[in-house]
Order: structure tokens, then sequence, then C-alpha cells
């Protein structure tokens, strides 16, 4: 099975299209959105003229047409640069865990990956890949051409989640190693001291790449739906815990919910988009509510 | 305090460890899960372990309880007083507010969970109201419980000692009636609807009942029974009966006279464990006499009940004066021997008129046993006679002052003397008739050689003097003669024979074989024991004027392989017998092993012994006692004690197959002989009974029963024993009724604890059901 089959399968491809039409939409908005603030004013080539409808910056008025027509229009604008997109994946052996779901987090974090990917090839975006463990792994440079996709998706195939993790390192590392402002897009379950994490995070914002946090949890991790006398084995540091589940879930939903809280609360003060997903939660719909979410604060 | 089934309790306590059993027993093994977010459960592992190990000891400490609560409600717990009850009750409910207020304490710091919390501040609350109200009741309203426990229907059996002594007679009344006085108080005083048994020393089981009128004419019924068994028995069926009576408060009540003869031995009292384990209270009213008076007599015995032909009645009797000096008569009366008597006239018994025969006038000290020797009186009416002495003094005891008896007359024993021709029997002839005016025995001897020609059913008894050797048709006459009840002394000598008498036909009868000769140079004495054998009783008192070793014995044969019946009556001096016995059927054979043939003529160096020919008496009496017994005793008495089975033999031609059965107190019953017997047993009347028939005209029998000595015992239990008696915390003794009230109302306010710890149960299994819930997660969102 080809890469594109596995994590573009018919009905997620449905799920995809309808995605690509609203996200190309979507994304091309949250792309100018990107770029509006920083390069405003001369990096954009003209593109239409539209009726000036209630709502648009009075400023974007194209007052030559107004003398001409005694009619309001708008100017639209298109992006002739976009900004590079790197996808950056957790390679951990914690991303290879499921429970009860049909994906595991690496997987679902490839199907996010791959449906960003899409839709950044689409609009001429150009897109990496870069993976980590302990330390930087693979990495696929940025393009935009729509081989791109492929390549990314084979070179996630061949990549297999195992061992130990430094996520801090492995962020710290990307930031020293990227040149240029970039969209950093990280899929991790950040199992990780949270500090050290936050710490590297605010070293890649503070090189200014825009970054969105993709904190993926499976399921279970999030609900902790386990019953009666269990034996819980962390495939990471191979450390045991023998626990009665029913007792210990109510402080384990509080740990978890403070562990997502704090980068929340990090990602507001740092301006990094955090989004918190579960393998439970479709990634389509998650995704795009996301992208709207984030285009609505642009 | 308390009653309770301790056992029980124990055991339902012991089970409070089966929930720690199952905790560690039941514990599975965990199911192992890959889960990666470890991390964050172990943040929280140390106040997670510590909230569950509460959890943990909170559910086990409550279904602990729980058992507790179950092993006390099915234990019965009670207290014997009601108040001492309340207060233990109050306790009780403050220990479990106090548990409660615990639980509650720990559940609101370590839980969120608040219908757990809430069910608990509930029940704490309760239980402290609860516990508040029921304390200031049990301060305030104390008085009350005895109205209260006065109304409890209650199970009460009245044990009244009905034995003999009871009708020990003071101030114009008897131990019995006293007793039968008090109890009447007592059973108006139970409690309205309380069950009621009456009950005596009879093998008769106990039946409870609440009509309190019937069981008040059951006591007026009651009188001595002369059969009266010990009341260790009579007690053991009143707790056996009250086991199964529903009432909460089991009481007995024993009207005693607590004399010796009263209780069994101290093996026997196991009631009062029982006692102990029922929760029964024992009220002993003693109405017994502290200084009993009282003449009796202790023992008659007549020195033969089979007397001849002008023999004298010779009687001794045993007086006993207890706490009186005291000087009275005893008569010596005889019943009338008229055969058509007794019979019924006008409805009344009349019985056989009694001739008093002596009297004689007796002083004792108090406390003074005197055995006293009646005057003589010479019978010459042939056939039973039946009689009574009598004691004059007035006393408490009456029916102790009588004592009845039976003998016989008979007409002289016809005894067949066997010897060989040459054997001299001139001794033996002396023994059985020593003078011209004795009536014992009469004599017919005979050549041993004859012996086939004769008849042996004609004589009561055959003497063989140094006989030779017999041949087998004589041993089998011998022995069928033996089997039909006949009795043959053999005494053995010069003549006899191994050959002969250690032949089978002779081993049928004899008591063992003959082994040698034994010749003595030295020679060796008989040694009877008199004390130990029932033959020579009447030669005890002159046992020290015998002078044995005046008869020396240097001859006599040894016995080996005795027979397993075979019984050694007298010893040589070295220890060898000298005369044994063997019963063979009805019979009984005796054996001397020397001879009593030795006269004068033999010359002295070759005489086996000097029995007949030394001067002294010794041997002509033992020989003269023996042949009495033999012949005379071996007949069956005519006397027993009451409830001893009697045999009398009733042969066919010689009495009547059918009798009238005459009691003292004059009911009649029929008795009919079978295969020429008639068995008198469970005769519970003292006195003369007689038995009345037709044989050839009027016909009549009888037999005298009388008391055991021991029914006449008036001795009161020490201070030692009355306290080893009444040693347990459920048997009080008391003197009046008066003080017996205040006993018992203190005992009867027990208080039940099933009820409260029946109630208790199904709020903490609720309880239980709410923790395990909790703690088990069975409710989603419990945690």
């Amino acid at each position: 099975m080809s890469s594109s089959e596995k994590y573009l399968k018919p009905e997620v491809l449905n799920s995809i299209k309808r995605l690509d039409l609203r996200a190309q939409f979507v994304v091309k908005g949250f792309l100018q959105g990107l770029h509006s603030s920083p390069y405003h004013g001369f990096s954009v080539e003209f593109s239409e003229h539209r009726r000036y409808a209630q709502g648009d910056d009075p400023k974007d008025i194209d007052w030559l047409v107004y003398a001409k027509t005694d009619k309001y229009y708008v100017k639209k604008f298109e992006a002739e640069t976009n900004m590079t997109g790197y996808l950056v994946m957790d390679l951990s052996a914690s991303m290879d865990y499921t429970y009860e779901q049909k994906l595991t987090k690496f997987d679902y974090a490839v199907s996010l990956a791959a449906a960003l990917c899409y839709l950044m090839i689409s609009q001429q975006d150009p897109v990496g890949l870069v993976t980590f463990d302990e330390k930087l792994k693979a990495c696929l440079p940025p393009r935009s051409k729509r081989t791109q996709l492929g390549a990314l998706l084979a070179q996630l195939t061949r990549l297999k989640p195992t061992g130990k993790t430094d996520i801090p390192g492995a962020i710290t590392q990307l930031a020293a190693m990227l040149r240029h402002k970039s969209l950093v897009m990280i899929f991790s379950d950040l199992l990780e001291d949270p500090e050290k994490v936050i710490k590297s995070l605010r070293q890649l914002r503070h090189g200014g790449h825009d970054v969105i946090l993709f904190h993926i949890l499976d399921a279970a991790e999030v609900k902790f739906p386990f019953q009666g006398r269990v034996e819980l084995h962390d495939p990471e540091s191979e450390e045991k815990m023998e626990i009665e589940a029913a007792g210990m879930q109510h402080d384990y939903l509080k740990a978890i919910e403070a562990f997502r809280n704090e980068y929340q609360k990090e990602a507001v003060k740092s301006h990094i988009d955090y989004v918190p997903l579960d393998t439970s939660m479709q990634f389509d719909k998650a995704l795009m509510e996301y992208l709207l979410n984030r285009r609505s604060r642009f | 305090m308390a009653l309770l089934h301790s056992s029980l309790l124990l055991f339902g306590s012991l089970a409070v460890i089966i929930p720690l059993v199952l905790h560690f027993l039941m514990r599975k093994q965990p199911k192992v899960l890959t889960f990666p977010a470890l991390q964050f459960l172990q943040k929280t592992k140390v106040n997670y372990s510590q909230r569950m190990q509460v959890r943990h000891w909170l559910l086990l400490l409550l279904r602990m309880l729980l058992i507790l609560i179950l092993a006390a409600a099915l234990a019965r717990i009670r207290t014997d007083s009601i108040l001492w009850g309340d207060w233990l009750f109050v306790g009780i409910l403050a220990g479990l507010v106090l548990v409660c207020g615990v639980c509650l304490l720990l559940v609101w710091h370590l839980q969120k969970i608040p219908a757990l919390r809430w069910v608990l501040l509930g029940l704490t609350i309760l239980l402290l109201g609860i516990t508040l109200l029921k304390g200031w009741e049990t301060a305030s309203k104390g008085s009350n419980k005895l109205e209260q426990a006065r109304a409890v229907p209650v199970a009460a059996a009245l044990v009244f000692d009905t034995s003999p002594r009871m009708g020990y007679q003071s101030a114009n009344e008897t131990r019995l009636q006293r007793g039968q006085v008090l109890g009447r108080e007592i059973l108006a005083k139970l409690p309205p609807e309380s069950a009621v048994a009456i009950l005596e020393p009879r093998d008769e089981p106990a039946l409870f009942s609440p009509d309190r009128s019937a069981a008040g004419r059951t006591i007026d019924r009651l009188r001595p029974y002369p059969a009266a068994t010990d009341l260790s028995l009579t007690i053991s069926e009143a707790v056996r009966a009250l086991k199964d009576q529903p009432q909460a408060v089991k009481e007995i009540y024993l009207f005693s006279d607590m004399t010796e003869g009263a209780w069994g031995d101290h093996e026997d009292r196991f009631w009062k464990q029982e006692l102990a384990e029922e929760g029964i209270h024992l009220y002993i009213l003693d109405v017994g006499e502290e200084n009993p008076q009282d003449i009796k007599l202790e023992k008659v015995e007549l020195f033969t009940e089979q007397l001849s032909q002008g023999d004298p009645l010779k009687i001794q009797a045993t007086v006993t004066s207890v706490a009186k000096e005291a000087t009275f008569a005893i008569e010596l009366y005889l019943e009338s021997t008229d055969p058509t008597y007794p019979f019924v006239e006008d409805d009344l018994l009349k019985r056989p008129p009694p001739v008093l025969k002596s009297r004689q006038e007796i002083t004792l000290a108090a406390g003074q046993k005197k055995i006293i020797d009646l005057s003589p009186v010479t019978i010459h009416e042939l056939g039973e006679h039946h009689g009574f002495l009598k004691v004059t003094a007035a006393d408490g005891l009456a029916w102790d002052n009588v004592s009845f008896f039976s003998f016989v007359v008979n007409e002289p024993w016809p005894v067949l003397l066997v010897a060989p021709d040459d054997v001299s029997t001139t001794f033996m002839e002396r023994v059985l008739v020593p003078d011209s005016r004795s009536r014992r025995f009469q004599t017919t001897k005979i050549d041993q050689a004859r012996l086939l020609d004769h008849s042996l059913s004609a004589y009561r008894g055959v003497l063989m003097v140094d006989p030779v050797g017999l041949d087998e048709t004589q041993w089998q006459l011998l022995h069928d003669y033996l089997e039909s009840g006949g009795q043959v002394v053999l005494f053995l000598g010069r003549n006899a024979t191994r050959e002969s008498f250690n032949s089978p036909a002779a081993q049928q009868l004899l008591p063992a074989k003959l082994d040698m000769k034994r010749k003595l140079v030295e020679p060796i004495y008989l040694v009877p024991q008199m004390a130990e054998q029932k033959m020579f009783a009447p030669l005890l008192p002159y046992a020290g004027s015998f002078h044995w070793q005046d008869f020396p014995v240097w001859n006599h044969w040894q016995m080996v392989e005795p027979n397993e019946q075979t019984r050694i009556l007298i010893r040589f001096s070295d220890g060898r017998p000298a005369l044994v016995e063997r019963p063979v059927g009805e019979g009984n054979l005796l054996l001397w092993t020397t001879p009593i043939s030795e006269t004068n003529k033999i010359a002295f160096s070759r005489r086996w012994n000097e029995f007949a020919t030394s001067l002294g008496p010794g041997v002509f009496v033992l020989l003269n006692e023996m042949m009495r017994y033999q012949i005379q005793e071996s007949r069956e008495s005519l006397q027993s004690f009451l409830l001893q089975p009697l045999t009398l033999a009733n042969l066919a031609d010689k009495y009547p197959q059918q009798y009238t059965h005459f009691f003292p107190d004059g009911t009649t019953a029929q008795v009919t002989a079978e295969e020429e017997r008639l068995l008198i047993s469970s005769f519970d009347q003292p006195g003369i009974h007689y038995l009345k028939g037709s044989f050839d005209g009027p016909f009549r029998r009888g037999f005298s029963l009388n008391y055991p000595s021991y029914a006449s015992n008036l001795t009161r239990l020490t201070p030692e024993e009355r306290k080893s008696l009444i040693a347990s915390d459920y048997i009080t003794e008391v003197k009046s009724v008066q003080s017996l009230e205040r006993v018992v109302d203190t005992v009867r306010q027990g208080k039940e604890f099933y009820p409260f710890f029946a109630g208790l149960l199904p709020l903490f299994l609720a309880l239980e059901y709410l923790m395990g819930a909790f703690f088990y997660a069975r409710w989603k969102g419990v945690t």
C-alpha cells in the first residue's frame, strides 16, 4: 500500500476534498492573514475588484475606480510569495500508541500533516518535513511541487516511531537550523517536562517563526477509561505501575488538564497556536475547526 | 452481666477475619496495559495510595462491624438486668456514633461524593439522637423497669422433691406440704401468660402449660413418692424442656429439704453447665429442717429367711437416733397366716391382723446407733410368715420406724449321705443333726455302691464323704441332679482316684481336675475369710473364738485346671484351696479337698486331718453353717427393696398360676405365673405384699418391700457441699418467697439485645453496599 493510499483513503479523501475546497479558501486566507501584517503594501499582487461591502476596510477602497464609476470598489490582492512550512514530527515510541482507536497518535499526526501538506502545496507554498526523536532525524527540504506530497508521505511511511524522545533538544536544534522565518507545525504528544519544552518553543518563537503546536494525545490518555486493577507500562521509560484505575481516574484527569492548560497559557503568552487534539476526534474536522478559528483571529 | 451463647459469639467474632482473608485471597492479577502518559499517574500516586488505604480500611472496618453485629444478634446477647442492659445499649450506641463519626470525617476530607457524606452524616446524627434520648430515658425512668419486668411472661418449671424424706413432719406440716404452700405462692406471683410445668423426681417428661389452675391442682396432688429418683435427673429434664420454651426468661424453682440423699454425685451435676448455657435461673427453696429429730430402723436382718420347724426366729436391728435422746420400744409383730386374708370388705382392705410377738425397751443418746438382737421367737407353724418391726418413738419421719420382713418355716430338709461302706460318716451326721431336738435336716445314709438305686430328686442335698471313683453313669446322675437344682457336697479323701475324678463325665460337674495328693510334714490349717463369704456371715461375730490351728491338715488333694466358674471359698494357711464351689445348672457343687471322715479309728499317722477328732467347735460350726446355707439359703428370698425386681418360683404342681396382688395401700392387681415363675418388678410401695390365689382352697403367698436405708438419710448438706452446689451465677438459694421475689425481680429484668442488633443489621448492610459501590465504582461518576 502506497503512502498516499494509506493516509489519503477514499473516505478520507472525500473529507479532504471538502476540506480542500474550504481549506483552499481558508488556507489562502490563512496565509494571506499571516502575510498581511509583515508584507502589507509591497509584497502583494493585485488580483481583482469587487463591490465594497459593509465591513470591508475603507482603506482598501480603490479611489480611482470610484472616480471613474462613482461606485465603491475594493481592491483584492494575492500573495506574491508564500511562507515556507515545516512539518515537525515526533518519532518517540509513545507516539505509536493507541487504545481502542483506529489510529495511533503517529498515524493521526501523519494524517493531519498530509492534509496540511496537501493544502499548502495546492497553493504553491513550499513544505518540508523534519522528524525527531532524541535528536533531529530525516529531513525533507521544502518544495512546493505537486510531487512533494508523495515524497513527504513516502518518507513518513518509512519511519517507525520507536525509542525515547528529547522534544526540547530537537526544537532547539530546529530553531538553530531554520534561517528564514517559517511556519513550524509541530506534531507531538509532548510527554516530556513541559517547562523544558516551553523554553525551547520560546526559542523557536524568538527566531521569528510562526509556530503551530498540534498536541496529539490518544483518547485513552485524555479520558482514562480503564476499570479495575491494571498494571500500566510506559513504552519509553519502561516503567510500570499497578493501580486501581477507577480510583486514579479523577487525579489523572486533573493532571492531564493541568498539563494541557500549562501549554495553553504559554501558547497565549508566546503567540503560539496550541491545538489540543485526541485521536478520537476526526482529524479533518478538527483541522477545519482550528483553521476557521485561526482565520477569525487574523 | 450476661447470659450469652458465648461459643456462638466467639465463633461469630472470629468470623470477622473472613473479610481480611478474602481481602488478601481474592486479589485479582492486574490487567497489563501500555500507557505512555504514566508520568501524570506517578505524580498523584502517593495521594492516591493513602486515600485507597483509608477506603480499604473503612470498608474493611464496616464489614467486620457488620459480622460482629450479625454474630451478636445470633448469639442472642442479653443482660441480667434491664437497667444494666439499657446502659449497655447506650454504650453500644455511643460506640456506633463514634465509628460513624470517624467514617464521616474520613469521607468528608478525602472524598467528594456528597451522597455518601450525607448518608453518613444523617446516620451519625440519627444515632447520636437515639443515644442521647436513650441515655436520658435510662437515667430518668429506671424505676419503671421493675413493673415492666414483672409483666413479661416467663417459662417456669416448679420442681418438688417428693422423696419419702419430704414426709418429715414438723410444726404440723410435712416438708412437702411446706413446699406445696410455697409453690402455690410462687405460682400466683408468676406474670400472666407464663408457661408452667410441675415436676417431681419421677421418670416423667416435663409438660408446660399456661393453665395455672391446673398447675395448682397438680401441686395439691403431690405426695411423697417412695421410688423418687435423684433430683439431678429431674432438674436435667426441666432444663431440657425449658430449652424449647419461647419465653426469654426461663426459671426453675426447686423445693427440697437439701439433704445428702437428694443430690447425686458431683459428677452428675452436668445440668449446672446447661443452666449457664441456656440462661436458665435455678432458685432453690430450702424447706428442710435445720435439726431434724428422728429415730429410725436403719437395718433389719434376719439370721435366716428359711427356718426349720421349731427353730427360733432371730432378728438383728440397727437403730439410730438422729439428734434426739430417746427411750422407746422395738416391737416385733407377725401377721396372721390365715390364707383367707387379705380380702376386701365394704370397700376396705382387711389385712391379716398383726400379733405382737416381742417387745424390747431401748434408750439411745442423741446421734447414737445401736445394734439390737431381738429376743428369739420360736415358730412352729409351717409355711410363709410375714411381719414387721416397729419403733414406738414419735418423731418427724414415721415411715422409717417400721421395717417389714418375710420368712419361711420349713419341714426338715432331706439330705442323702453317701459314703463307701468302710468310711465313717458319724461326724457329718452329728453336724447335720446335733441333737434329737434339731429339725433342720433329716439324713439318710447309703452305701456308695447303691447310689444308682436311689432317686436323688427326693433329697434337697447329697453329701458324698470320701467317695471312691464313680463310674460314668453315677457322674451323669449327679450332673442331672445338679442341673435340676440339687445341692452336692463332695469331701475328697484317700479313696478318690484321678482316673475317675478327672474323667470327662466327672469334669462336667467338678470345679477342677485332681492333681496329686499332698502330704505335709508341717501341718496346715483352714483360714476362712468369714467377712468375704455370705455363707459364713452368721459366724462373723464369733470369728475370734475359733482356733483353726486346732484342726491341722496333713493331707489334701491339689487341684489344677479349674473351671472358669469355679470360686475358692476357703483356703489353707499356705494359700491352697480347701473348699471350692462350682455352679452347675440350677444347683451348686461344693468340693472339699480334704475329708471329714478321719476318726479315731484311723491311726494318727495316717490321718489326713483332725477335723473329726479335734475337740474344738470350729469345723463343726463351719460345716453346719455351710450346710444350712447350701441347702436352705439357696432358696429365693421373700424380701427386697423398693423398685428392685423380685422373682419367685411358682411350680405348677405346688402353686396357683394366677394371683390377686394386694398392695399395702389396698389396691389390687392380677398376676399370672409365666414359665413357673412370678416376676415382681417396679413396685414402689413399701410393706407386705400378698399374692392370693386358689389351689385346693385359698392359697396365699407374700413378700415384703422396704425402703433402702439411705432413703431416710436426713443429714443436711454441709456448708461446703451447699457452697459447691450453688456455685454458679444461675443458682440462687432462698429461704422465703419474699427474699425470692427480690432476687427474681433483679434477675428477671434482663434485656434482650437481639431486636436491636437485628434492626441494626439492615442499616449497616445498606451502608456497606453504599461504601462498596463507592469503593468499587459501581456508580457512574462515583470518582
